[in-house]
C-alpha cells in the first residue's frame, strides 16, 4: 500500500482555508456584524462627526417610515447613507464578479475588467461627459449609458468568443482583452478630439472610481440588480466548482461547460456593468477579494461567493471612509485605498496559509 | 459474453481532417480494453466521444445497449466514470470535497465509499494541493467512480506517475471488476493489463483482439515504427521490450 507523504493526524475540518475549523455560519455572521459596525462608523465620520447611537436611531426612524426631521437627519440619511450603501453594493458586486471571472478564464490574475466591460462603460461615459456634460441631465444619464456600454461590450465579447460549443476560457479572455483594447483606443480618441480639459478631468476621476456620485435613486436601480445576480451566482455554485476543475472534468460530470460559461459570463457582466455604472472603475476589489475569501474558507463556491460579497463590501466601505477622511476636506480616489488596505491583508494571509495552490 | 460498449462505423471530422474513420469495435462487459496508437492516431478523440467532451460524430455508440447520443449529460455521468492524464491546476478544496462537488453535491457516505475503494480514506479532509501526484490521481479516480459507474474511461491515467503509482492505479482499476476503456502510451502496461487491445493508426482501427494477437512484432513495426521483442519471465509473464528500428 502507498504511504501518504505527510504524517497522518485526525482532522475534524471538512474544508480548506485558514478558517477551516470555524463553521461557515460563524464566519459569515462575524463578517456581517463587522460590516454593520463599519457602516455605522463610516456614516458617523466626516466634517461633522455623529455618534453611533444617534445614527442608529435616525436610520431606524427612517426605516420605520417617518419623514425628514432636521439637518442631522438630512446629513445622515441623504448625504452619507447613500454613499455607504453604494459602497456595500458595489464592493459586493465587484468581488463576486471577480470570483466568477477568475473561474471563467481559469486564471488567478483575472479581474472583472479583463473582459473589456469597463472599457465599454468608459466609452459611453466619455461620450456623455464630452457631449452632454455631467452638470445637468448628464449626471442622470451617465450611469445608464455606462451600464448599456458595459452590457453591449459583454454581448460583443461573448459573440466574438463563442463557438458552437459555447464559450471556451482561452477565447473568452483573448476576445475580452482585444475588445477592451479597441474600446480603450476609442475612448482616448474621443477624449483627445474633444479638446475639453474639464471633461478630461471628469473622465479621469470617473475612471479611477469614486462613490461621490451616490444617490438613493441610483441605488434603487443597481442594488436589486446586484443582489439578484449574486443570488443567481450562488445558485450556480456547484457548476462554478466544476468549471474550476476544467472543461473536461465538467463535461465528464454531466455539465455543459460552454453553456455554463456563457451564463456565468452574462451574470458577471451584469454585476460589473451595474457596479461600474454607479461608481466608475474601482480597481482591486474584484482581483484580490476572491483570493482572500479562498484563503479563508477554501475553494468551494457556495462559501467563496457569500464570503467574497461580504469582504468586498467591507473593503469598499473602509476604503471609502479613508478616501474622504485622510486628506479631508479634499477627497482621494477610492482605488488608492482599496489597494493600500487590501494588499497587506492579502500578503499576510497568503504567507500564513501553506496548504493552498500558492504554497 | 455480451458487448458492453459498441462503436458502429464511428467517424469524426475536424475541418478537412479525419480524426476517426469508420471505427467499429466491441468491448465486452468486465473487460479492460486498452487503446494504443501513436500520437494523433485518434485515441483521445475516441474516448472523448464516450465522455461527452465532443459531440459531433457520425455512426453510433452504445453503452449497455443505449445510444449515448440520447443520454442527458447527468445520466451519462452516472453511467460512465472518467479519469484523465492531466487536470491542470486544481482548486483549493479537500479530497472529500473534490469527490463530492458537482451540480448536485454527493452525500458524505458515498464520498467515503469512493475514497475507501482507492485507499484514500485517511486523507479525506486533507487539502488537495498538499497531495503528491499519485495521491491526486487516486483522488481523481475516487471522483470517477463516485456514482459506481458500469464503465470507466481512462485517458492516459498514468502519464505523470512513477512506476509504483502506475501499477497501483491500474491494479486498483482492475480490481474494481467493471468495464474499462483505457488509452495508454505505455505498450508494456497495455500488454500486462488489457483483456482486449484496440490499435489505432491515423484515425483507423488497425487491429483489435487479445494482447497476443495485437501487440505483435508486425503491428509494432507498422504502426509505431519500433522493434518489439516479447520476453517471457521466469514467472511466466509476457513483457514487451521496445527498441529503435534498424
Amino acid at each position: 500500500m502507498l504511504s501518504p507523504r505527510r504524517p497522518e493526524r485526525p482532522l475534524r475540518a471538512r474544508r480548506t482555508g485558514l478558517l477551516r475549523r470555524v463553521p461557515t455560519s460563524v464566519v459569515v455572521s462575524t463578517l456581517l456584524v463587522f460590516l454593520l459596525v463599519m457602516t455605522v462608523l463610516s456614516v458617523g465620520a466626516g466634517a461633522i462627526s455623529i455618534d453611533p447611537q444617534r445614527i442608529v436611531r435616525i436610520i431606524a426612524d427612517r426605516m420605520a417610515g417617518s419623514g425628514a426631521s432636521g439637518p442631522m437627519d438630512f446629513i445622515i440619511w441623504d448625504l452619507r447613507m447613500p454613499r455607504v450603501v453604494q459602497a456595500v453594493v458595489v464592493g459586493a458586486g465587484l468581488a463576486v464578479a471577480g470570483a466568477c471571472v477568475q473561474v471563467l478564464v481559469r486564471n488567478p490574475i483575472a479581474d472583472p475588467y479583463v473582459l473589456g466591460l469597463s472599457s465599454g462603460a468608459g466609452v459611453a461615459a466619455v461620450l456623455i461627459i464630452t457631449t452632454v456634460g455631467v452638470a445637468t441631465v448628464g449626471a442622470f444619464l451617465l450611469p445608464i449609458a455606462a451600464f448599456i456600454g458595459a452590457a453591449a461590450t459583454g454581448a460583443v465579447v461573448a459573440m466574438t468568443a463563442a463557438s458552437r460549443w459555447g464559450l471556451s476560457a482561452g477565447r473568452l479572455i483573448l476576445s475580452g482583452v482585444a475588445v477592451g483594447q479597441l474600446l480603450g483606443g476609442v475612448m482616448s480618441f474621443l477624449l483627445i478630439r474633444s479638446g475639453n480639459s474639464d471633461a478630461t478631468q471628469q473622465v479621469i476621476f470617473w475612471l479611477l472610481g469614486s462613490l461621490a456620485g451616490s444617490q438613493w435613486s441610483l441605488i434603487a436601480i443597481i442594488a436589486p440588480v446586484i443582489i439578484a445576480t449574486i443570488a443567481a451566482t450562488l445558485a450556480l455554485a456547484g457548476r462554478l466548482d466544476l468549471l474550476g476543475l476544467g472543461d473536461a472534468h465538467a463535461a465528464a460530470s454531466g455539465a455543459n461547460p460552454g453553456r455554463t460559461r456563457l451564463v456565468v459570463f452574462a451574470l458577471a457582466s451584469l454585476l460589473t456593468g451595474a457596479a461600474v455604472a454607479a461608481s466608475g472603475t474601482i480597481g482591486f476589489v474584484g482581483l484580490i477579494i476572491p483570493h482572500i475569501a479562498r484563503l479563508l474558507v477554501g475553494g468551494m463556491h457556495r462559501r467563496v461567493i457569500p464570503v467574497s460579497a461580504l469582504l468586498g463590501a467591507i473593503l469598499l466601505v473602509v476604503a471609502d471612509l479613508a478616501a474622504r477622511t485622510v486628506l479631508a476636506p479634499s477627497e482621494l480616489p477610492v482605488g488608492i485605498f482599496t489597494a493600500a488596505i487590501g494588499v497587506p491583508i492579502f500578503i499576510f494571509l497568503m504567507r500564513r496559509n501553506r496548504t493552498t495552490a500558492f504554497s | 459474453m455480451t458487448a458492453h460498449v459498441r462503436f458502429e462505423n464511428v467517424s469524426v471530422r475536424f475541418g478537412s481532417h479525419d480524426a476517426l474513420r469508420n471505427v467499429s469495435a466491441e468491448i465486452h462487459r468486465g473487460h479492460l480494453a486498452a487503446i494504443i496508437g501513436p500520437n494523433g492516431s485518434g485515441k483521445s478523440t475516441l474516448l472523448n466521444l464516450l465522455t461527452g467532451h465532443h459531440a459531433a460524430y457520425s455512426g453510433e455508440i452504445t453503452v449497455d445497449g443505449v445510444d449515448i447520443a440520447r443520454l442527458r449529460g447527468a445520466d451519462r455521468a452516472q453511467k460512465i466514470g472518467v479519469l484523465r492524464q492531466d487536470s491542470g491546476p486544481l482548486p483549493d478544496v479537500t479530497v472529500a470535497e473534490l469527490v463530492s462537488l458537482g451540480p448536485r453535491t454527493l452525500d458524505r457516505s458515498a464520498v467515503e465509499q469512493a475514497l475507501d475503494r482507492v485507499g484514500l480514506s485517511a486523507l479525506a479532509d486533507h487539502p488537495l494541493p498538499s497531495l503528491s501526484g499519485g495521491q491526486t490521481q487516486r483522488a481523481l479516480l475516487a471522483r470517477a467512480i463516485r456514482h459506481r459507474p458500469s464503465l470507466l474511461v481512462l485517458d492516459e491515467p498514468t502519464n505523470h506517475l512513477d512506476v509504483e503509482h502506475r501499477i497501483a492505479i491500474l491494479d486498483m482499476v482492475e480490481d474494481m471488476g467493471i468495464t474499462v476503456v483505457c488509452a495508454l502510451h505505455d505498450i508494456d502496461l497495455a500488454n500486462q493489463y488489457a483483456d482486449d487491445v484496440l490499435v489505432l493508426a491515423a484515425g483507423r482501427l488497425h487491429t483489435q483482439g487479445s494482447v497476443t494477437h495485437t501487440i505483435t512484432r508486425e503491428v509494432l513495426r507498422e504502426v509505431f515504427h519500433v522493434n518489439g521483442e516479447s520476453v517471457i519471465t521466469a514467472a511466466g509473464a509476457r513483457h514487451i521490450i521496445l527498441s529503435r528500428l534498424d
